[in-house]
């Protein structure tokens, strides 16, 4: 009985975060907190971009987790698609609004940063554009869930939507690439090289911020998840008396 | 298949069938754009292509709610569902309707409207296969829209968030077969995103609409 | 050729609508489903056509060969009484049979709109669909409301003769209909115990 899909249980899923919680916040904000004390006061100032360079500790982390958050939904919902495993669904709604958040974080530090070294906020590059594209997805899959009562058909709905609009929000991605040439400097740590553009004086706080991000992001989402079991609970228990 | 096609056509025609509508709506958009930025021929043929095309789409999206709503309000959807014909190839005959009902009418409207926005001679051809080439992606991509949405009341709005980031790809593509130099290889892509819409979405749609029927 | 309904529970928005329905129905058989209203008659009539997927239990019943007309009559309001039926012909693949079509006095309807219809006209036609359809089951959900004593007659007698011809029709009615030797189904006697726990969210303690 060792599956992982016993957690898919409501009942068992609430048991066994509730445990995690505690622990989860003092690891994610202890992580998050030497990434960006680390980053912004004990690194020293780019020869060339000076010390608005240090906006990569917010910008960095919290673009990958956009995206992240996102491909986190994909999975849930095909998950619940597949194996319809109620908490999935509910996952995948309580992850929309982080990774929104984290979307606009991504663009307004962006836009912070663009101002100096590019001289405007705001450009009509591929991936800013890109990250454009991503919010209004988020936006139209919120509104989607919002917009139906009924709750297993909004989980159907929304999950195909996630499903279709990550095919179309990868065509848009290089779509973009044909319509306009780039500002965005290249990716600082390409996975696929493993060659990193990054000194490790600069390197080591920014894996620091990442893992805290990705951390916040699982702290929130188990919190959203749960806030959100709590909410259906009382919806069925509601039902059940009328 | 062919008869949900007839009907839906000759819909279109009858009173209130909405494809007057359509491209008067198309009409009027671009008879805005001089009112919007001003009379210059320079600058009107320079964005004519982007706003022809942004015009189509947003008539488009108009009529999209139309696919399955009055089907849906009347209970011929219910009958359709139940008939003996696969959900995908009611789907398919849908959109294809829906594209000769809109896509169609809008590309051949759009050749005299180039001419209110200054369109340059020689790109004339290539707005027509362009849109002739683009809008059945819009059309499949609306049905889809369409299909997500059937149960929600009033849910014109919602369709538009949810169908309008889907379009991104299709524009892109269909304006950049316009202006771009290598006229050939955009309208390549731009068919690429139309056949994988036409092949793929209709199981995806079918899918959304037995949801939506329960 | 026959439906069979074993142990039946369905629910709408995760409250369960009835459990236990059980029945089976061989050629010349009608079903007539009785029950307040929201005791379910509509839903058992979607699931038994498809459109409704059970909480639990089975239903056996040849989806091809299996008629719905739910109490929208799926007309066209835009189109002539003929273009409906010429539609509906062609869908279910069915040449238009004048004796089909008989019993719903259409003839002088014809060349209507279905806009201009009355409530009981429409009825008619959407009923004629039904027997356009050629199908074996019928499923009909409430077929006589709105309809006056000629047409609910008419009605009867067509599934009469559907049943004798080896059809098998279930009706769904509050209104009086008759149907001879009809097995009847009272949905109120299905309503799920309180206990019955469909919805995952209420197990176990948090």
């Amino acid at each position: 009985m060792a599956s992982i899909w016993q957690y898919a249980n409501p009942a068992k899923f609430m048991a066994t975060t509730a445990r995690f919680m505690g622990p989860l916040w003092v690891l994610s904000i202890a992580t998050l907190a030497t990434g960006l004390i680390w980053g912004f006061f004990f690194t020293p100032d780019d020869f060339k971009q000076g010390s608005t360079v240090k906006i990569i500790y917010l910008h960095v982390p919290s673009a990958m987790m956009a995206i992240n958050a996102w491909i986190m939904m994909l999975v849930a919902s095909l998950i619940w698609l597949i194996r319809r495993h109620h908490v999935s669904a509910l996952a995948a709604k309580a992850a929309a609004p982080i990774g929104v958040t984290f979307t606009l974080i991504a663009m307004a530090t962006g836009a912070v940063w663009g101002k100096p070294m590019w001289g405007t906020y705001w450009a009509w590059d591929p991936r800013l554009t890109s990250f454009m594209i991503l919010l209004i997805f988020y936006f139209g899959y919120i509104a989607l869930w919002e917009a139906l009562e009924d709750k297993d058909l909004a989980a159907d709905l929304t999950s195909i939507l996630c499903m279709v609009g990550s095919v179309f929000a990868l065509l848009s991605r290089y779509a973009v690439q044909f319509w306009s040439q780039g500002l965005h400097q290249g990716t600082s740590i390409p996975l696929v090289t493993g060659e990193r553009q990054v000194d490790d004086v600069f390197f080591i706080p920014l894996l620091f911020a990442m893992g805290g991000f990705i951390l916040l992001f699982i702290t929130l989402l188990l919190l959203r998840t749960r806030t959100a079991i709590r909410l259906r609970r009382i919806q069925a228990l509601k039902a059940k008396e009328t | 298949m062919w008869a949900i096609i007839q009907r839906d056509i000759s819909l279109a025609f009858a009173q209130g069938g909405g494809l007057l509508l359509t491209v008067a709506f198309f009409l009027i958009l671009v008879v805005f754009v001089p009112f919007g930025i001003g009379p210059a021929p320079t600058l009107l043929s320079k964005i004519a292509p982007g706003m022809l095309w942004i015009g189509a789409l947003l008539a488009t999206l108009l009529s999209l709610d139309r696919i399955f709503q009055l089907d849906f309000e009347d209970g011929t959807l219910d009958a359709l569902a139940t008939a003996p014909i696969p959900l995908t190839g009611l789907v398919t005959a849908k959109a294809l309707a829906h594209w000769i009902t809109t896509g169609l009418p809008l590309t051949l409207a759009a050749l005299p409207l180039g001419f209110l926005l200054f369109l340059p001679n020689g790109q004339y051809m290539w707005l027509f296969l362009s849109l002739l080439i683009g809008t059945p992606a819009l059309s499949f991509i609306g049905t889809f829209g369409a299909a997500l949405t059937l149960s929600i009341k009033r849910g014109g709005l919602l369709l538009s968030l949810l169908v309008l980031p889907l379009f991104v790809p299709t524009l892109l593509f269909g304006v950049q077969a316009i202006i771009h130099p290598d006229h050939t290889i955009m309208l390549a892509l731009l068919a690429v995103i139309s056949l994988l819409s036409a092949a793929v979405l209709p199981f995806v749609t079918a899918l959304a609409l037995r949801a939506g029927l329960r | 050729m026959t439906i069979e309904v074993h142990n039946l529970a369905v629910s709408r928005g995760g409250i369960p609508i009835f459990a236990d329905v059980s029945f089976a129905l061989s050629q010349g058989d009608a079903l007539l489903v009785k029950g307040p209203n929201g005791s379910g008659k509509t839903t058992l009539l979607r699931a038994l056509s498809g459109l409704i997927a059970p909480d639990t239990g089975t239903i056996s019943i040849e989806q091809e060969e299996s008629v719905f007309a739910s109490h929208l009559d799926a007309i066209k309001s835009a189109l002539t009484v003929q273009q409906n039926l010429n539609f509906w012909s062609k869908i279910y693949g069915r040449p238009l049979d004048q004796a089909v079509l008989t019993p719903f006095d259409l003839d002088p309807l014809l060349d209507r709109y279905g806009s201009d219809l009355s409530a009981g006209q429409k009825r008619r036609l959407g009923l004629a669909r039904v027997a356009i359809s050629g199908a074996k089951n019928w499923l009909l959900d409430e077929p006589t409301n709105s309809l006056d004593q000629k047409i609910t007659r008419a009605l009867e007698a067509l599934i009469q003769n559907h049943r004798k011809n080896g059809g098998i029709v279930v009706v769904s009615s509050h209104q009086k209909i008759d149907l001879p030797q009809a097995k009847t189904l009272d949905l109120s006697a299905f309503k799920p115990s309180v206990e019955r726990n469909t919805d995952p969210f209420l197990e176990g303690a948090f």
